[in-house]
């Protein structure tokens, strides 16, 4: 009786625990699913940037790739912005901001319930990945000094024609 | 009552050494079998030989050697028959209580989700700067050193 009632409590304490994914790593294939949600071209090289209103590197992140977009070719390019923030209202008004600095060039989709953001589990903020075909060939984790720089050399690295 | 102690005495001495000659001889014909092929099984219960005769030991081993191919020159040691392998046990269910910590063990905040922890309310001086600068005096002054207190990129967990 006793036996039974102890599988019965951890049975049920275990059905209360929430099964973890696994972080998506380089190499790794994005599912379709998730290729299509987020209106990724197979066709193009496709930088996935997860940001945030609180996070400070972001801030000095963004508006470099928003200036870097325009000299860029967009048949061959393209960049993603995910924002994480909690609040919707918090992540608009942060978008917003950048206003004075000629906003954001790039398409922005908006993930309050940090749905995508646990698909990759990034270690640190901001997260870049590049996508090509489907596949992470490139990933940067946390704040990096001359961002535009650094993406001008990954996306060579990958195929793109100047 | 002496000579009776005595040859009590030596009597036990002989019995011993005689026993002793007996383990030596069963080793040795433990180890002349062991790379015989066909005869492992003999050599395989230790206790069986101590008990039988020295005779019969030496006759046992060379009836199995006999029997032994002659053609087989290499001799091979038998282990499977000599060595009784235990099967390892190995629980890999984890225990009711390991289940219940981790039930009750908070659960770890990841980078995304440091948002509340980044706004100025999270600070030890809280939003006062005055309570801060405050902390960081008495710290200082303990320490007999400054610096060190901030954290890099804005609590994102970049760094």
């Amino acid at each position: 009786m006793k036996k039974k009632l102890r599988s019965i409590i951890s049975a049920s304490i275990l059905s209360l625990i929430p099964l973890s994914s696994s972080a998506l790593e380089l190499q790794e294939q994005l599912t379709p699913e998730l290729i299509k949600t987020l209106g990724i071209d197979p066709n193009k090289i496709t930088l996935i940037d997860f940001f945030a209103s609180w996070c400070v590197s972001c801030r000095i992140e963004l508006p470099q790739i928003s200036a870097l977009i325009p000299q860029l070719d967009n048949n061959q390019f393209e960049v993603i912005g995910i924002n994480v923030d909690e609040e919707l209202s918090e992540g608009q008004e942060y978008i917003d901001s950048f206003a004075q600095k000629g906003g954001l060039n790039f398409r922005v989709v908006m993930d309050p319930e940090q749905q995508m953001i646990e698909i990759f589990e990034p270690l640190g903020m901001p997260a870049l990945y590049y996508i090509q075909n489907g596949k992470i060939e490139i990933m940067h984790l946390g704040a990096m000094p001359n961002i535009d720089d650094v993406i001008v050399s990954d996306i060579s690295k990958l195929g793109y024609q100047q | 009552m002496i000579r009776i102690a005595i040859m009590s005495s030596v009597l036990s001495l002989t019995a011993c050494g005689h026993y002793q000659y007996l383990e030596q001889d069963s080793q040795s014909s433990q180890a002349n079998n062991r790379y015989s092929q066909s005869n492992v099984v003999f050599t395989s219960d230790n206790s069986k030989i101590k008990k039988t005769d020295k005779k019969d030991t030496t006759i046992k081993a060379k009836e199995a050697l006999k029997s032994t191919s002659l053609t087989q020159t290499t001799p091979e040691l038998k282990t499977t028959a000599l060595v009784k392998t235990n099967p390892i046990e190995t629980n890999n269910k984890e225990s009711f209580w390991t289940q219940l910590v981790e039930v009750f063990t908070p659960e770890k905040v990841k980078p995304w989700q440091k948002s509340k922890l980044a706004k100025a309310t999270m600070k030890p001086g809280g939003l006062t700067p005055g309570s801060e600068k405050f902390n960081q005096k008495i710290y200082a002054s303990k320490e007999s050193s400054r610096g060190g207190l901030g954290v890099a990129g804005g609590g994102c967990g970049c760094n």
